[in-house]
């Protein structure tokens, strides 16, 4: 179990030795960059593309490719949601909040240089903790019930008022429409059909990669149709700026996102379009005065916060999904799907059969993150002048990018119909002042929290008390409480402050 | 580097519409083109994984490439309303388990059935009962007699509705047993729920689970086959006993999982005469019978009245085993589908007149 380890020298040399390696990872980290910037084609379908092409691969070469994409198409989706408020991932959509507002205030180059880097450095840190804590993964993974699943969602339904910004009210009300929509389809544990009023297109229900892209692209594109003549700042092109100290006050942010996304990242079914909104949350939390006041308003440490989080929640989850063989997200299910074809068994005989494979695999992620970090910084360049032009050439593109990868998603023209429906939804809510983000994470985190709530009483249905005091539960109860208190505290003391 | 963006967007419109686009082409000439297959189930089940396999090895001797495309929902209707309604030229395939579309009509989900197909199916896997590596029963009969003495004890199933969970409440039933019945998101994720000492057995396909039972993490105490299986863990190799000797009235559950694809009924004979030969070259590779030894899958070859025949014999079980947990509602003696106590092939008028797979 813990030999794993011992391979890093060997692995080193068998995976970084190999010159192809290099060719497969960089090829891999360009064309995941391209797919992550382009809103609605993320990691999933980058590397479904490339399922054709693996089995003629060896297992290094194949497993480098799909690495270098799924980093860079993790980690690039936080450029496009900088710079033009449209998540280029799902996972992404926390980086539009402050991302977008740095650039409305001209500073987009910096925008992209804390997304970028806070991918690399997420990455990075996912990776490296996930390895050292990787003898210990399985029992983590196995010590998530439906419960403990649940509990975590409720944590998500916690903080909608929060990552608002402005009304709570509002934010509750858009969590629960996004909740209450992400119910429609065919129920995953009884199959009973739920508000599908008969139309069989309905029975998979909504998807959220369409939803997310109808909320914030196309409801920004009839937004920007009200004004005659586009207001848009453009930002100053040229390749991303860092600022050092920005970076040096954020470490505690980081240190605390990596932690949050890989923990997150053990939970299958919430995965790291959650996980990059719970980090937001908690970053806006741990900030004082005037820091807090500028998250929403373009606050660097938020960008950090989501972009940290989510990539260190991919990486976080890769390594249970291969342990056990069950996939928690899309993107590990094509990359077990990959596996397979290149004849590795995920689940536990995997270290027996392919003795350092974890190893090698951290190495990859590690090396990829590195290769996304540069290339990304050189890409970012072309990126920002592409994104900058005006509005009325822009927001046609941006619709025909949302239709495309609307269409890719489910393959019907039925999501057409979908992102057309969220499209219009996210106009009004933008009319009306009611904030997107909770109603994304209520669409995302919906289902898990219904499954696993109505799983778990049935397992329990004879002693409701025994699934209450699972010690694991027990311990996250305790902190969900005292989190609610603190919560009615602030919210208090914040309510003071206004009158 | 504008114009370099659009011509990225032109591009990636063309691709989109160019897969849209049909012409009429001779028959004999199969394939001018790369074939799609959607698969009915996400990426990393069997029904995906077999199917990729398969694929490859078939793209191969075609010298075409197939695109697989996963199109879940609606339990598989959604994919199959979309291969019925493609060009039957042999170029769009349903990529699935057997049983996979014959519960549609029943669910009110789609108005299709087996006959609408032909079936190629290549591998099969018998059903086996487990329990988690560090529990306390070591034979089916010790964790019978404890389910007797416990009414309530917890089973994970693949899901309400799933075959596995109806074929797992049949095996209940048929011995006279009880047990609650939690719902999980596969046969897999009911398997793991098991390590993890969530619910006490469980009952799936054993290639879902070979590797878990290999590394000792589960304990298989009986397989639904006239053969015992051989397992090789790191602590030694065990057998796992047939539960139909001592049971035979399990036999009915024997034989059920089968993966493989379905192309439309109204394909061009001479278009699926080609792609049996096709199947029949590809099944008979070492890499497809690797495959199988790797999954814990036994290759087949599932093709004609016989597999017309296996999948009616699923209609059957699947329809009922819906409509008596109330999942289905409409009735399967609707559509003439006798129970599998009343199973004679062919059951009804729709499988009598099925047209007939070519000579």
């Amino acid at each position: 179990m813990f030999s794993e380890w011992l391979y890093l020298p060997e692995m080193a040399s068998t995976f970084l030795g190999d010159p192809l390696v290099w060719l497969f990872l960089i090829a891999g980290v360009v064309l995941g960059y391209v797919i992550g910037v382009i809103p609605g084609l993320g990691p999933t379908m980058g590397m479904a593309l490339c399922l054709s092409v693996i089995f003629r691969l060896e297992y290094t070469q194949g497993m480098a490719l799909l690495v270098g994409i799924f980093v860079a198409a993790c980690g690039s989706g936080g450029i496009t949601a900088s710079l033009i408020n449209i998540p280029g991932t799902p996972a992404a959509a926390a980086t539009c909040l402050d991302g977008y507002a740095l650039t409305k205030q001209g500073r987009g180059r910096e925008a992209a240089g804390y997304s970028v880097m806070a991918s690399v450095v997420g990455t990075l840190g996912g990776t490296i903790l996930i390895f050292l804590i990787q003898p210990f993964v399985t029992t983590i993974a196995l010590k998530f019930g439906d419960w403990e699943t649940f509990l975590f969602c409720l944590f998500g339904i916690l903080i909608c008022g929060s990552i608002a910004g402005g009304s709570k009210k509002k934010g509750w009300i858009a969590a629960f429409v996004g909740c209450f929509l992400s119910l429609v389809g065919v129920d995953s544990v009884q199959s009973v059909q739920r508000f599908t009023f008969g139309n069989a297109e309905l029975l998979g229900g909504f998807d959220s990669t369409i939803a997310m892209l109808g909320l914030f692209g196309i409801g920004e594109v009839i937004y920007s149709l009200r004004e005659p003549e586009p207001m848009r700042t453009v930002a100053n092109t040229g390749f991303p700026i860092i600022n050092v100290k920005v970076l040096k006050k954020n470490i505690g942010n980081i240190i605390r996102s990596v932690f949050a996304g890989l923990w997150i990242g053990f939970i299958p079914g919430i995965g790291e379009s959650a996980a990059c909104w719970f980090s937001y949350d908690m970053a806006k939390r741990a900030a004082k005065g005037e820091e807090k006041e500028k998250f929403g308003n373009g606050a660097e440490a938020g960008i950090i916060a989501a972009e940290v989080a989510d990539n260190s929640c991919s990486a976080g989850a890769l390594i249970p999904a291969m342990a056990l063989g069950i996939p928690g997200s899309s993107t590990a299910a094509i990359f077990l799907s990959a596996m397979y074809i290149m004849n590795l068994r995920p689940g536990p005989t995997l270290l027996i059969e392919t003795p350092g494979f974890l190893c090698g695999l951290c190495l990859l992620l590690a090396v990829a993150a590195i290769l996304m970090g540069i290339i990304s910084f050189v890409l970012a360049r072309a990126t920002i002048k592409i994104l900058s032009i005006p509005e009325r050439f822009l927001m046609p593109l941006v619709a025909v990018l949302c239709a495309v990868g609307a269409y890719n998603s489910t393959g019907t023209p039925f999501a057409l119909i979908q992102l057309a429906f969220f499209g219009f939804l996210g106009y009004i809510m933008k009319l009306r002042h009611y904030p997107i983000a909770p109603f994304v994470l209520g669409l995302l985190i919906g289902p898990t929290a219904d499954t696993s709530l109505r799983r778990a009483l049935m397992q329990y249905s004879d002693n409701l008390f025994a699934m209450v005091g699972r010690p694991f539960g027990l311990g996250l109860t305790v902190v969900l409480v005292i989190f609610f208190i603190l919560g009615l505290k602030s919210d208090r003391s914040e309510g003071r402050e206004e009158d | 580097m504008n114009k370099k963006f659009l011509t990225f967007i032109i591009l990636a419109g063309t691709l989109l519409l160019s897969g849209c686009a049909s012409r009429a082409e001779d028959p004999a000439d199969w394939p001018t083109k790369g074939v799609e297959v959607k698969i009915a189930y996400t990426a990393g089940g069997t029904a995906d994984t077999a199917n990729r396999q398969l694929a490859a090895i078939m793209g191969e001797d075609l010298g075409q490439t197939f695109n697989l495309v996963n199109v879940t929902g609606g339990s598989g209707s959604i994919a199959g309303q979309q291969v019925l309604s493609a060009a039957a030229d042999g170029y769009t395939w349903l990529g699935d388990v057997a049983h996979t579309v014959s519960g549609f009509r029943v669910l009110d989900y789609a108005d299709m059935g087996w006959e609408d197909f032909y079936g190629f199916y290549a591998a099969t896997s018998p059903y086996v009962l487990f329990v988690s590596g560090n529990s306390e029963y070591d034979t089916y009969d010790e964790l019978f007699e404890a389910m007797k003495a416990d009414p309530n004890m917890k089973w994970g199933n693949a899901g309400l509705g799933s075959i596995n969970q109806l074929t797992g409440q049949l095996m209940v039933d048929t011995m006279g047993l009880s047990g609650n019945s939690v719902p999980y998101d596969g046969g897999r994720a009911a398997a793991v729920k098991v390590v993890a000492n969530e619910v006490v057995w469980s009952w799936c396909g054993v290639s879902d689970v070979i590797d878990l039972a290999e590394s000792g993490d589960i304990k298989l105490l009986g397989v639904c086959d006239a053969e015992p299986l051989t397992i090789e863990t790191p602590e030694g190799s065990y057998e796992v006993p047939s539960m139909l000797d001592e049971y035979p009235e399990l036999e009915s559950l024997q034989g059920l999982l089968y993966w493989g694809f379905r192309i439309p009924r109204d394909t061009p004979a001479e278009v699926v005469k080609k792609i049996d030969e096709a199947f029949q070259k590809a099944i008979e590779t070492p890499e497809w019978a690797d495959f199988c030894a790797s999954k814990g899958l036994e290759p087949v070859e599932m093709t004609g009245t016989e597999s017309d025949e296996m999948c009616a014999r699923l209609e059957s079980i699947y329809c009922w085993g819906l409509y008596d947990i109330g999942m289905a509602p409409k009735s399967p003696e609707e559509f003439e589908i006798p129970r599998i106590e009343d199973f004679e092939f062919p059951a009804n008028d729709r499988a009598a007149e099925a047209q007939a797979w070519p000579e």
